[in-house]
């Protein structure tokens, strides 16, 4: 392993700020080039660093960076990033474990692979959006979003390039043309869901009908096959949707339940605002313990999709798979 | 052939003078938090819990600036007075306000020797606008229901009026109504519809209180310092959760919290615990026993784990198997078919 050039290493750097960069690449080999001076130098200057990427990649850079890989924080994407929802707290664990006192810290996550739906790519483009919001006021975090150009679609590419203000690509770093910008990161998501199919289940939420939106969810999670665990999960959690709706959306909305393929699908609808666009993403700090509703629904269900509809309420689906 | 199953009813009637002393006191702690909006009943079995029923809702209705009605039957006019001077109400003063009325409940509700549940339900309203009217927060009113059982109203009847009437107070939100119901004079089985046509129900008895609000349960038993949670707490149920604890923890001592029949607990459920153990006194503490898996589940991803105040056990401890038994049993033996029909 050859050694850290020295010209690319000062003893000291001024803080960062928060540098968030798409890395475009070219196959495995790309990644490899694309990453490894980047984990490499923060290595060299005692960073703390988080990989976040599918299992395969982080295989080949433990073996590329040899010894050097135990100062380097692994985990799997496919895991972490099931529902993209849970990145940023992912990122904001990392910031408690290892950003104490303004520590720089690095971090390369690939939430985008081939295989991601039409469905997961929103989710996800979303995602890389919020970043700009969520570590706005880091003292010092560089993180690197490599993007595959060979496989995914041109695009997704293009995405990229909006929600990321920096893109490093053919060996140099600009700042991007089309970045979307700060506002646009704290937008409300607007893009309409594909409608409910007829054949759902309806039912009406208030105060006295939580009891019985439960017993729906439970019905329909049982005969999806759900593990008892995850009926549980998915029950808890549409309960906290509903009490959302109750609490903040005007005292009342609607369930929607049905299967889509193998997946539990449980939608709730009302009339309120979601105003944080980080809700749900944030761990909510002790004085907000309010909060906890949206938080919680991230972690317990497989995938959620939140939109406010441009003639205003609040819809959120969630998506629980079969196993 | 064995001996036919005792009903609640003959089993209370044996120990109806069983009565611990502090029956009154506990009876009046699960009233704590019921106010405007809430159609609450309560089924006793002797007067002392008669009496700390009424004497908290009385209280509180008062305290909050309500207009109190109280419809009696069973108690003369001096005794309920007497009852609600005992508690530490100004009667005579009350009254001269115009802030506490008393009528009979059989004249109210069957002014011409007929129950007509939707005339009484308008004048109940009509009631409610006219204490609003006169400056006051709103319409507290209990009845001794026992008028219903002397005029053999059509107990049909009575369950409908229970139910529209819950609806209306629901939508009025200015009403707060406590119905008494004996539950020694009414038949087991009305008592049970009556009971799910309140958004909350009382039952005491020589066993402790049970009081029901919707899928949740809360339960104080006799000689069990603490209380048993069931069932399923949500939303709905959270306020009158929080208000029970907050009465124990008003006693000075840490608060048991028996959850091993609880199938399921909101966030909020969780939140209530840990809000409360924060604003504890250092030397007090919420304990939770038998804590079901999705309380942990909620306690575990929010990061709410134990803390100063809030002690979280997996398994409740029993000391004494016969005292394990459940408090929720209590509802289980039932005098069945037999008790179906009119009032006697």
């Amino acid at each position: 392993m050859s050694a850290i050039p020295a010209t690319a290493t000062p003893a000291t750097q001024p803080p960062a700020g928060f540098r968030h960069k798409a890395l475009m690449y070219e196959g495995e080999r790309g990644f490899l080039e694309g990453t490894l001076p980047f984990l490499r130098e923060g290595i060299a200057l005692g960073q703390p660093a988080l990989v976040v990427v599918a299992p395969r990649k982080i295989a080949r850079l433990r073996e590329a960076l040899g010894e050097d890989a135990r100062h380097v924080h692994f985990d799997d994407m496919r895991h972490v990033g099931v529902n993209p929802a849970r990145i940023i707290p992912a990122w904001n664990d990392f910031f408690e474990r290892a950003g104490a006192g303004g520590r720089p810290l690095r971090g390369i996550g690939e939430p985008i692979w081939a295989e991601r739906s039409a469905a997961e790519l929103v989710e996800c483009h979303r995602h890389e959006s919020l970043l700009n919001l969520a570590f706005a006021d880091a003292a010092d975090f560089r993180l690197l979003c490599p993007y595959d150009t060979t496989a995914l679609a041109p695009a997704v590419v293009a995405e990229a390039r909006r929600t990321h203000p920096l893109v490093s690509e053919d060996g140099s770093v600009h700042e991007s043309t089309c970045f979307h910008g700060m506002e646009a990161a704290g937008l409300p998501c607007t893009a309409p869901l594909p409608p409910a199919p007829a054949a759902a289940d309806e039912l009406p939420i208030d105060a006295r009908s939580l009891a019985m939106v439960r017993a729906a969810v439970t019905r329909h999670a049982v005969r999806a096959e759900l593990a008892p665990g995850r009926i549980e999960d998915v029950v808890l959690a549409v309960n906290e949707l509903a009490t959302n709706s109750i609490v903040h959306g005007g005292g009342r909305g609607t369930l929607h339940v049905w299967m889509d393929a193998d997946a539990l699908v449980c939608e709730v609808s009302d009339d309120g605002t979601l105003e944080l666009p980080l809700a749900g993403r944030h761990r909510p700090a002790e004085g907000e313990i309010g909060h906890y509703g949206l938080w919680l629904v991230n972690h317990l269900c497989d995938f959620v999709e939140q939109r406010t509809p441009p003639g205003g309420g609040n819809v959120v689906r969630v998506t629980m798979r079969g196993e | 052939m064995d001996p036919p199953a005792p009903g609640y009813r003959r089993w209370m009637l044996d120990r109806r003078d069983e009565l611990p002393g502090d029956a009154d006191a506990r009876a009046s702690r699960a009233v704590a938090g019921i106010g405007a909006g809430d159609h609450a009943c309560c089924a006793y079995c002797a007067a002392e819990d008669q009496r700390g029923l009424v004497r908290r809702f009385a209280a509180d209705a008062l305290d909050g600036g309500m207009r109190l009605l109280y419809l009696l039957h069973d108690n003369t006019e001096d005794a309920v007075l007497a009852c609600l001077a005992a508690a530490g109400v100004d009667v005579g003063g009350r009254r001269a306000a115009g802030q506490l009325e008393l009528g009979s409940a059989a004249k109210a509700y069957c002014a011409d020797g007929r129950f007509d549940p939707e005339r009484q339900i308008g004048r109940l309203a009509e009631r409610a606008a006219s204490a609003r009217g006169a400056g006051w927060a709103g319409l507290a009113v209990t009845t001794e229901m026992g008028w219903a059982l002397d005029t053999r109203a059509d107990p049909e009847l009575l369950v409908a009026y229970e139910r529209t009437i819950g609806q209306t107070f629901a939508a009025d939100g200015g009403i707060a109504a406590l119905c008494q119901y004996d539950a020694l004079a009414f038949p087991d089985a009305l008592r049970r519809r009556i009971a799910d046509a309140h958004t909350l129900a009382i039952a005491t008895g020589p066993a402790g209180t049970v009081t029901t609000r919707g899928p949740a349960k809360v339960a104080e038993m006799t000689g069990v310092d603490g209380l048993q949670l069931a069932g399923e707490i949500d939303a709905f149920s959270a306020p009158y959760v929080r208000a029970r604890i907050g009465e124990h923890l008003a006693g000075g001592r840490d608060v048991v919290l028996d959850l091993a029949e609880l199938t399921f607990a909101d966030v909020g459920a969780s939140r209530t615990f840990v809000e409360m153990a924060e604003s504890l006194d250092p030397d007090l503490r919420i304990v939770l026993e038998g804590s079901p898996p999705v309380l942990r589940r909620v306690l575990r991803l929010c990061q709410w784990g134990e803390r100063p105040g809030l002690v979280v056990r997996d398994d409740a401890i029993v000391l004494d198997p016969a005292a394990s038994a459940s408090a929720f049993d209590a509802d289980a033996p039932d005098a069945g078919a037999a008790d179906v029909g009119a009032p006697a």
